[in-house]
């Protein structure tokens, strides 16, 4: 299955049905190249900031960017090492080739996509194969293979659980298997469009009617699971004459007995796909989404800056939504590196990046910050740790990966954990836990209290925990 | 007596997203409030797996469904329980037995969610678990106002992280837990204090509600709800009255939470799947929760609680009358009991009967939604009140639910 996606391109045939799908959803030719400089990221909030009358917020130091940085690449805060190696020759775009070509990065990413894809729902009975669904995302990102080949080999997977890391996607619902569920997931993944409410009655706010949903839904009917729980094979049986045929948004049938390779060409080629995956890496990088929360694409949240995410859209368009061309392009804009620090909160201000978004830690964010911190990993276990901070939060969807979490209990938990005992002058704690100097009023308040005090404090503070 | 109301929160949740606010979209109910609604408190008894209705609260002695077990007379003349719940039999006069509930969802997850929520579970829409409406109708409070104890949690879904379930398997985990930060309290002030000026610089920002969350844990610390967790401090004797057992355990802690001033109590008793073996099964189950329910009605009456404290038994769904090649009882849907009282709930009614066989519902079948309808009513909550829903439209509490008038009239 991964190989035969690897070269994607699609064929003569895959092509003719391209041809028919409205030109809304798909591009058939490739959109105008795009002329001048003014459009870019930066150009682009420049405008609109003007036109809004909005001050954007300074740049961050060098020391902030690093921290900010490593925690999106590489899942963890910078070391003292890192830092002072970077503070010296501040490259920011070296620095973001270095880190996209790191082993962290896949591997962090790879958990990341792994919580959108299947979050951390525990199945009795068909658990999905995480470990293996990361090594195979891993696998894809650490080879740089184009989202659009990532996505469609996700919805197509097939095979056992035990030896395709990808199907674990589409296992995730083998309990009580649901075309709908499916269909809602992949949606909301893959195309930032919300159809939960089209499941049960034509959507309140926008175009989709019930009737889109079913017809789309029947591209999942055919997905049939067997086997046993640890050897789940994941395979469709398509029935010879379907009295109806699956059809997708844009009013195209399936037109083959291979209901999911057709959906995931649909999918992928479409207009909706760029803007989602655009509008996803910018939501991962810069904590909020051009369109927010940004799984949902409606009439009722329009783009805060739409040029912004036409220009995006069209880049994700023409290389085929390429990862890594997508961070470095965020990344090393001045969007990226602007300051989150603003006393008076202004949400106008906030909504077009004129200032940053404060992002929480993930789990595993935290986990791995707290090892760099102390030198040494707590005594809890990796796994052990994620599980308390996320399977315990009920119900929750994480597709939107920076929503905020915490329980009372999640509080508690990490109040109370047992921390690596802490050593160095009040200067070093600072360097290591917040990547900065004290300021003299906390020098004063640190004054006559223990390293371990200190690094408690450091830890479990708000600037630890948000990124900022 | 009228229930207070309480005043709806509006800041301080941005972080959630849509999902953090739920706030009333009609406030114009109080006067449509039910007489006689006095309910604040709400203690659940959660039979996970399925409880046979026939060998509890509906039992069917000499047919040819019925098994091996007698019933026996209870407090209430003319209405008989299953023999191995002597205790709770004698107790009957506090607790109405609803024999008619009826619904098509057999599956123990999905039932499971509509015995919680009172709706089927339909797409990524969730809907919030009674406990955590009772705790958003409670209103502010200093401590977890929906606590599971050995029980499957339910989410508050649109309510808000606030009204999440607090959950409990072990009350000296949590305890020791609670202790803990009790002797970090000196380092958490530290940590605030410490933390002042990022908050000033990121002042009105995301980490508000964090801020909320911390200062509310350190505030948990030394009161009564922190208290309740040391079940070991009650005195023996109550103990003994309890029994012994987790579940014995979970009862008293149950207890001890209401008195603290919790407003929904979850406790869980698994084991009711009883597809194979049931009657040996059910008879150690009923006799592991006869006792501690028992001392709890107790209890609850002795502090004059109970009429203020709806306590509801209930499981996913009832079992086939039919006994299986396994001595079992498979998922059966169509018959359940709830048993209800407390809370201005009139004790001693039995509502609905099924016939000689126990296959079907002979008069008043009760919806799920019904159920719910009148458990809310009893707490001064209409069925079709309305909270603000994750999509920003208005989702009723109940899903079309309508009183039972003939449970809770007096």
């Amino acid at each position: 299955m991964i190989g035969r996606w690897k070269s994607y391109t699609p064929t003569v045939r895959h092509c003719s049905l391209l041809l028919v799908c409205p030109p809304f959803l798909v591009w058939v030719c490739a959109p105008p190249a795009v002329a001048d400089d003014s459009a870019s990221i930066d150009g682009i909030l420049r405008d609109t900031w003007q036109r809004h009358k909005i001050h954007a917020a300074p740049l961050c130091s060098d020391a902030e960017y690093l921290r900010r940085l490593s925690l999106d690449l590489a899942g963890r805060i910078p070391t003292t090492d890192e830092l002072d190696l970077f503070v010296q020759s501040p490259d920011r775009a070296a620095k973001v080739d270095e880190l996209l070509h790191s082993n962290e990065f896949p591997r962090f990413w790879a958990e990341l996509w792994s919580s959108v894809l299947t979050d951390y729902h525990h199945s009795r009975f068909y658990p999905p194969n995480r470990l293996l669904l990361r090594q195979w995302l891993a696998a894809q990102f650490r080879n740089n293979r184009r989202f659009t080949n990532i996505a469609a080999d996700l919805i197509t997977a097939s095979g056992t659980v035990d030896k395709n890391g990808a199907v674990s996607f589409l296992v995730r619902h083998a309990d009580r298997y649901d075309a709908e569920r499916v269909t809602v997931r992949i949606s909301q993944a893959f195309l930032g469009i919300r159809l939960d409410c089209a499941v049960c009655h034509d959507h309140p706010f926008d175009r989709w009617t019930q009737e889109d949903f079913r017809s789309m839904k029947r591209f999942f009917e055919a997905v049939d699971f067997s086997g046993s729980r640890e050897r789940l094979r994941v395979r469709d049986v398509v029935p010879r004459a379907a009295s109806r045929k699956p059809r997708f948004l844009s009013g195209v049938t399936a037109s083959t007995t291979q209901w999911r390779e057709e959906f995931a060409l649909y999918a992928t080629n479409s207009q909706a796909f760029s803007r989602n995956f655009a509008n996803r890496m910018w939501y991962l990088l810069m904590g909020r989404g051009i369109v927010d929360p940004p799984d949902d694409f409606s009439t009722q949240h329009p783009p805060a800056v739409p040029a912004l995410l036409d220009y995006l859209s069209d880049v994700a368009h023409r290389n085929r939504c390429d990862l890594r061309a997508m961070i470095r392009l965020i990344c090393t804009s001045d969007a990226y590196s602007r300051t989150s620090r603003r006393s008076q909160p202004d949400t106008k201000a906030q909504q077009v990046f004129a200032y940053r978004v404060l992002k929480p830690l993930t789990a595993e964010q935290l986990y791995d910050s707290i090892a760099v911190a102390y030198g040494t990993t707590p005594q809890v276990a990796r796994g052990d740790f994620i599980k308390t901070f996320t399977v315990r939060t009920f119900g929750q969807d994480y597709t939107n990966s920076w929503t905020y979490r915490e329980l009372d209990q999640h509080l508690l938990d990490k109040f109370s954990l047992d921390l690596p005992s802490a050593r160095g002058t009040v200067s070093e704690l600072f360097l290591r836990f917040l990547s900065r100097q004290a300021s003299p009023r906390e020098r004063q308040l640190c004054g006559g209290r223990s390293a371990d005090e200190i690094a408690f404090a450091l830890v479990h503070s708000n600037e630890f925990f948000w990124y900022h | 007596m009228t229930f207070p109301r309480r005043s709806f929160f509006t800041a301080g949740l941005g972080g959630l997203l849509g999902y953090a606010f739920a706030h009333r979209v009609n406030p114009l109910f109080a006067d449509k409030v039910p007489d006689g609604a006095s309910a604040k408190r709400c203690l659940v008894l959660w039979m996970d797996g399925g409880p046979s209705q026939i060998e509890t609260f509906d039992p069917k002695p000499g047919a040819a469904t019925g098994g091996p077990f007698q019933s026996v007379d209870t407090a209430v003349p003319g209405v008989q329980i299953g023999e191995h719940l002597p205790a709770v039999a004698k107790r009957m006069d506090r607790l109405s037995v609803i024999r008619s509930v009826t619904s098509d969802n057999g599956a123990h997850g999905s039932a499971n969610y509509l015995l919680h929520t009172g709706f089927s579970r339909e797409g990524g829409f969730l809907r919030p678990a009674a406990g955590a409406v009772l705790s958003q109708e409670a209103g502010q409070a200093a401590f977890p106002n929906y606590v599971t104890v050995g029980a499957q949690a339910f989410g508050p879904a649109y309510m808000g992280a606030r009204h999440a379930p607090f959950s409990i398997n072990d009350a000296a985990y949590a305890l020791g837990l609670f202790r803990k930060i009790e002797r970090r309290k000196e380092r958490l002030r530290f940590m605030r204090e410490l933390g002042r000026e990022f908050e000033k610089e990121h002042n009105g920002q995301r980490l508000s509600r964090r801020q909320a969350v911390v200062e509310k844990i350190t505030e948990l610390v030394d009161t009564p709800f922190m208290r309740a967790l040391d079940v070991g401090a009650e005195p023996a004797a109550n103990q003994s009255r309890y029994g012994r057992g987790d579940f014995a355990n979970r009862c008293l802690l149950a207890r001890r939470l209401l008195e603290a001033g919790v407003t929904t109590v979850e406790v869980g008793l698994t084991g009711w799947d009883t597809h194979t073996n049931n009657f040996n099964r059910t008879k150690a189950l009923c006799r592991t929760l006869d006792q501690p329910w028992a001392a709890l009605l107790d209890d609850l009456q002795a502090s004059g609680l109970l009429d203020e404290t709806v306590v509801l038994w209930l499981g996913e769904f009832g079992r086939t009358p039919e006994i299986n090649g396994s001595q079992g009882r498979d998922h059966y849907p169509l018959v359940s009991n709830v048993v209800l009282g407390g809370g201005g709930i009139p004790g001693g009614r039995v509502i609905g009967e099924s016939d000689a066989t126990g296959k079907r519902i002979l008069r008043d079948p009760v919806p799920i939604p019904d159920l719910f309808a009148t458990l809310f009513s009893v707490f001064g909550m209409e069925p079709d009140q309305e909270f603000t829903n994750a999509f920003g439209a208005p989702a009723e509490v109940t899903n079309h639910g309508t009183v039972l008038k003939d449970l809770v009239s007096l």
